[in-house]
């Protein structure tokens, strides 16, 4: 792919990634064939602020793990209130991060 | 070991301290002690849906089933939970194999189906309102 349209892709959606993994992300996208650029438009990336945000008004619930998709656990979250209080602010800190796991795993499903 | 192994085993911990602390207090003296973890009760005076299941599991160990499953259902669902879930880990600690997470892998693909998913969560909100009903 051209580099223009990788720097492109990654000046729009570089908040949706871990700082470390840019690199990484650039080099794919590089020797990625130019047919893959049209999925790569279209995909949704789940936003770490507004998941941090639900974290923090609605994480006793789970709400923040049901929105990124992890809904086992978000049940368990559900039913321990918060994970007894504690899980809920740990996740406070940890919701982004898995936020943005969960964006370079669905980026993985289409680039391997 | 994966993620789920440490927040099985940080949730265990945590039930299991709160049990001791429960039942340490029920002997010393008799006031109903609340300690008041749950964020949603202590700002918005509302019970959340597990509210009352700390209260259920000390009536369980008391032997008294109905009283538990009026007071909550999901204390019934915690508790075994908490006794299921520490010997599963420690099997897959020893013999090396992943069987919690074949079970959570498994339990997620079933509420990737939005019809027991829906349903289970409205079978929590019923319990939610029957919670706030009781004023727990």
């Amino acid at each position: 792919m051209e580099s223009q349209k990788v720097d492109m892709f990654l000046m729009t959606n570089s908040k949706f990634f871990e700082s470390h993994q840019l690199m990484g992300i650039r080099e794919r996208l590089i020797l990625v064939d130019e047919s893959r650029w049209g999925m790569l438009q279209t995909l949704q990336f789940k936003d770490p602020t507004t998941s941090l945000i639900v974290s923090i008004l609605a994480g006793n619930l789970g709400i923040d793990r049901f929105i990124i998709g992890d809904t086992g656990l978000g049940v368990g979250k559900l039913l321990t209130c918060g994970g007894l209080g504690i899980w809920a602010i740990i996740d406070w800190f940890m919701i982004q991060g898995a936020t943005r796991e969960k964006n370079i795993k669905k980026l993985n499903q289409i680039l391997y | 070991m994966g993620k789920i192994y440490w927040i099985a085993i940080l949730i265990c911990l945590l039930g299991f301290l709160i049990l001791i602390q429960e039942v340490y207090n029920h002997k010393s003296n008799a006031k109903n002690s609340n300690i008041g973890f749950c964020i949603i009760k202590s700002t918005t005076n509302f019970p959340c849906p597990s509210c009352g299941s700390t209260r259920a599991v000390l009536l369980l160990l008391k032997g008294n089933l109905i009283d538990s499953i009026k007071l909550n259902p999901v204390g019934i669902l915690i508790a075994g939970f908490l006794i299921f879930i520490p010997f599963v880990i420690v099997y897959d600690i020893i013999f090396g194999k992943k069987i919690l997470e074949k079970i959570y892998n498994k339990s997620e693909q079933v509420l990737k189906n939005k019809k027991i998913f829906i349903g289970l969560i409205v079978v929590i909100i019923i319990n939610w309102i029957w919670n706030i009903k009781k004023g727990l």
